[in-house]
């Protein structure tokens, strides 16, 4: 018996004012915190639009879009296969409703900030940033309408759109994200194809300085229809003939595919040119030591939030054993033959950390070691011990990498160390997941007592997992160290431990891709995007939390840990249910 | 339980058992030696040590108010609300739009007191929404999750705040206007003692001796007893466990907001929407201080905390020999959060807790 309820008019229109007002008072939320006037300085497409604005219109939309599913919701609690139609001027009405609501927010912030200074307690509440919400009316009455009449309409086509035809919508949905997501990579398109080798107009035609041309974001519509119209018939075309293969081939296939990647990723700092190399290297710093985290967090479940002081260890060790700086340090050895000791005390380290805390439960654990991060920048930064590594001056000075008599030089050459350390990061995590170390970890994290008494001998293990996580981090450490050629103690601070963190719940926890596809995302995007800077942590601690609550297992999730979080969801939910169910609500995001 | 003891102590020599004796006495050693060689050297005088005393006081009463917060959440949820200390933050950055505008509408000036009371009025109001907000939105939908969820939450929690708050009111640091009637100092046993540190003493012991009759005698207070019992049970008595919730994070956001505007009075720095991140950790070390979940060891825990800040690095710390020990005040309270966490993990005032809460 499917349960479907039909609702009054009354509360239809409830549910949109509802809705309306939630994502109108998000909308605000980005407005006051200066998102919307930051991102107005970058455009989408060249002078027709800005990011700014190309936010605000997905609010408007999105409210629209988000009234109708959850009138459908509402009108089907229960059964998520079963199709409930909702009736289009019911989709259109809501939609428009709540967009109306979204838009009257943005036409009350004008008029009361025509009244009284705004300004004076919110500092984003700027002359220009009125101009940018009423889409440059200004304080007039066609401010005031605009942005209500675009909200209206936009919503009421959102609300449409979510009962058409799945393909039309999903063309839809796809431009838009590919051309936002062109847009904020243009810079790196221009760049790449702007090379010698290269005929000029190539970089001309679909980026410009600042965002995409007209003339790229056709391009990129087209490719998305493309991909929508032709896309399933090529796949199962490909997929047929998979199938028919003799398993020879397939495997050969298999290994030509994985050469394909190999001989790409050898190729990456070539084909993309020198700075996107170095913000290749970036991510590198932070996929390492989220391979790293990934060991302490996701194979051993010991939440640590000091993981940057490893990483500062490494970094400082390396620095303090190769500088060249006359008052510190004197040993002014090899990057070479410092990496092992650097490892080795980083290691130390590690086992130093973990051994008094090897008793303490899971969140008291996380809070000491965020403690511990803390200490380690506090001590960089003191005076006590500035005469060994520097203070508040850090450590200047530290020799570029070399092999042989070849130093090397430049971001296009440093990447493939990062791709090495990268490689044996990974190749270490890979082996330990289901060897019979990681066997035990997983042990200990689903339940520690249980794990000791069926012989894990859980001291050894833990300090193992914090020894070899600092490790990796020392690795990256020292590469960092070497390729600034000077570090100051601000450059570790909690925010590095909060960012690996980030990257490893984005990804997913315990998964090695994941952990690679978080850092592009969390770490990537901001490097390339300067606007981002300084919304980055608002954007993790948004992410944080709404991974958390819609999606615990991350993006790429591993198997058994996606496994494990629903299932102690669903079971604890039946063991007590204590409160009403409730839907989890819209958290105003950042991004 | 005694077989329990007789089993640990049986298994023998453990070299984890070792590390942590020699850690013990380590420490004790170095506390010793330093405090010796400082009173030794006569380098401070009674006077220093007093006025020590009453900036640790004032300092320790804000970690306490903010510490009850810690402790009530952690005493019902069992999880740690790493994000208390952005609501204190909240709490701070209010009152000073308020005390702005009571200052420019001259307020302050004719009626002080008056004024002060809205300061608080208005910014406990905000943190309390600020706090309530957090449950409701970042926390409530985790209830049941496994522990460390709502632990990353509250971290992110922690920052998205941090940051809100600095795109709302911008970077810049901010101090409060000038209040004639906190300035000046007064004479205690012929001691001079700034009159806003005995102030803030003495009006977070009234916010605490308030919280204590709150919770030892009225309706709500013992609804809150019965559901940090257990949770589960007190539900099954009628008791809205939910509303429970809500309001212990209200009253916790309440006593932060208090702390905030504190800071802000005494504290010449000023305030920034980062104020809030070593606060909430020293705070927490002070809950934990005290026996985390206990009301009465947040506010001893909260005291002794601020003396040992004040005291420890004139006392300890210079006495080993350690420049410029003023720089590590703050890493003081982590170690000590450390050692406290190896070594009396109930805390102070905590009682015994059962496996599944300590």
């Amino acid at each position: 018996m499917i349960h479907v309820r039909d609702l009054s008019q009354a509360s239809k229109l409830r549910l949109a004012l509802k809705i309306g007002l939630f994502v109108g008072i998000a909308m605000q939320y980005l407005i006051f915190v200066g998102i919307i006037e930051t991102f107005h300085d970058r455009f989408l497409i060249k002078d027709v639009i800005s990011i700014g604005e190309i936010i605000m219109l997905l609010v408007f939309a999105g409210s629209g879009y988000l009234s109708v599913w959850a009138l459908k919701k509402a009108l089907n609690p229960v059964h998520e296969e079963v199709e409930v139609p909702v009736r289009r001027p019911w989709a259109v009405g809501s939609g428009a409703l709540s967009g109306l609501v979204v838009g009257a927010f943005i036409a009350l912030l004008v008029i009361v900030n025509s009244v009284i200074e705004v300004r004076d307690v919110f500092v984003s509440i700027s002359p220009d940033l009125i101009q940018i919400v009423t889409f440059g009316r200004g304080e007039t009455l066609a401010g005031l309408v605009i942005p209500m009449a675009l909200s209206t309409i936009l919503a009421a086509i959102a609300g449409t759109l979510y009962i058409v035809r799945a393909d039309v919508r999903r063309t839809v949905v796809l431009s838009v994200v590919w051309v936002t997501f062109a847009a904020l990579i243009s810079d790196l398109i221009r760049v790449s194809l702007s090379r010698p080798g290269f005929p000029v107009f190539l970089s001309r035609i679909f980026t410009s300085s600042n965002g995409l041309t007209v003339v790229g974001t056709v391009t990129v519509v087209a490719v998305v229809v493309a991909w929508i119209v032709f896309g399933p018939a090529v796949q199962e075309k490909w997929k047929a003939r998979k199938s028919t293969m003799s398993p020879a081939r397939q495997r050969n296939l298999r290994y030509g595919q994985w050469s394909l990647l190999l001989l790409l990723l050898l190729l990456l700092p070539l084909i993309v040119g020198v700075f996107p190399s170095e913000v290749l290297n970036n991510i590198g710093i932070f996929i390492i030591m989220g391979f790293g985290l990934n060991i302490v967090v996701g194979m051993a479940g010991l939440l640590d939030l000091g993981y940057v002081a490893f990483f500062a260890v490494g970094a400082y060790s390396m620095a303090v054993l190769t500088t060249l700086q006359p008052d510190i340090g004197g040993f002014e050895l090899t990057f070479w033959a410092a990496l092992p000791i650097v490892i080795i005390i980083t290691g130390i380290a590690g086992l130093l950390v973990g051994a008094p805390v090897l008793r303490m439960r899971g969140d008291y654990l996380a809070i000491v070691t965020l403690g511990f991060g803390e200490i380690a920048r506090f001590l960089a930064l003191s005076d006590w011990l500035s005469p060994f590594i520097g203070g508040a001056q850090g450590i200047i000075k530290i020799p570029k990498i070399a092999i042989g008599a070849t130093v090397l030089r430049g971001p296009q050459v440093l990447y493939f160390l990062f791709l090495a350390a990268g490689a044996v990061a990974y190749f270490i995590s890979w082996r330990l997941k289901d060897s019979r170390t990681g066997r035990a970890w997983m042990a200990m994290r689903e339940d520690e007592k249980v794990a000791e008494a069926m012989g894990v001998n859980t001291v050894y293990y833990k300090l193992l997992a914090f020894g070899i996580g600092a490790m990796i981090a020392s690795l990256s450490g020292a590469l960092f160290a070497a390729k600034l050629g000077t570090i100051y103690p601000h450059s570790f601070s909690v925010l590095v431990s909060i960012t690996v963190l980030s990257l490893l719940i984005v990804g997913g926890i315990g998964s090695l891709p994941g952990v690679i596809v978080g850092a592009f995302v969390l770490v990537g995007l901001p490097e390339l995007l300067r606007e981002f800077g300084e919304f980055r942590l608002l954007m993790y601690g948004a992410l944080l939390i709404t991974m958390m609550i819609l999606r615990p297992e991350g993006i790429l999730p591993s198997v058994e840990r996606a496994r494990e979080l629903r299932k102690e969801d669903r079971a604890q939910d039946e063991v007590y249910s204590l409160d009403e169910p409730t839907a989890a609500p819209a958290t105003p995001s950042g991004d | 339980m005694a077989t329990a003891i007789r089993q640990r102590l049986g298994s023998g020599f453990s070299w984890v058992n070792l590390l942590l004796w020699l850690l013990r006495i380590g420490v004790v050693v170095l506390v010793i030696l330093g405090s010796a060689n400082t009173l030794i050297s006569q380098k401070y005088t009674v006077a220093n040590w007093v006025s020590l005393f009453f900036s640790g006081l004032a300092q320790g009463s804000i970690y306490a108010l903010i510490a009850l917060g810690y402790t009530m959440v952690y005493g019902i949820l069992l999880m740690i609300n790493f994000a208390h200390g952005e609501v204190y933050m909240a709490g701070a950055f209010t009152a000073f739009f308020v005390a702005s505008a009571t200052a420019k509408s001259g307020l302050l000036e004719s009626n002080p007191w008056a004024a002060i009371g809205l300061w608080f009025l208005v910014s406990m109001s905000v943190a309390t929404l600020v706090a309530v907000l957090l449950e409701r939105i970042a926390y409530r939908p985790l209830r049941n999750a496994p522990r460390l969820v709502p632990l990353i939450t509250a971290i992110g929690a922690s920052y998205f705040l941090q940051y809100t708050f600095r795109g709302l009111y911008g970077s810049n640091f901010r101090s409060y206007p000038e209040v004639a009637i906190l300035r000046g100092t007064v004479t205690i046993l012929g001691f001079n003692v700034p009159f806003v540190q005995l102030f803030v003493i003495l009006a977070a012991i009234l916010l605490m001796l308030g919280l204590n009759a709150f919770v030892e005698r009225t309706k709500t207070g013992k609804s809150m007893r019965a559901v940090a019992e257990d949770k589960e049970i007190a539900g099954l008595m009628g008791i809205d466990v939910n509303r429970v919730i809500v309001t212990t994070f209200a009253i916790g956001g309440m006593l932060a907001g208090a702390a905030g505007i504190f800071r802000g009075l005494y504290q010449p720095q000023g305030i920034s929407a980062f104020m809030g991140f070593l606060p909430g950790l020293k705070a927490f070390t002070a809950a934990v201080l005290g026996g985390i979940g206990s009301i009465p060891g947040a506010m001893v825990g909260g005291l002794i905390l601020g003396l040992f800040e004040s005291f420890g690095p004139n006392l300890i710390l210079e006495g080993l020999g350690i420049a410029s020990a003023n720089q590590l005040r703050d890493a003081i309270a982590i170690v000590l959060l450390v050692f406290v966490l190896i070594f009396r993990p109930q805390g102070i005032m905590g009682e015994k807790l059962s496996e599944e809460k300590a």
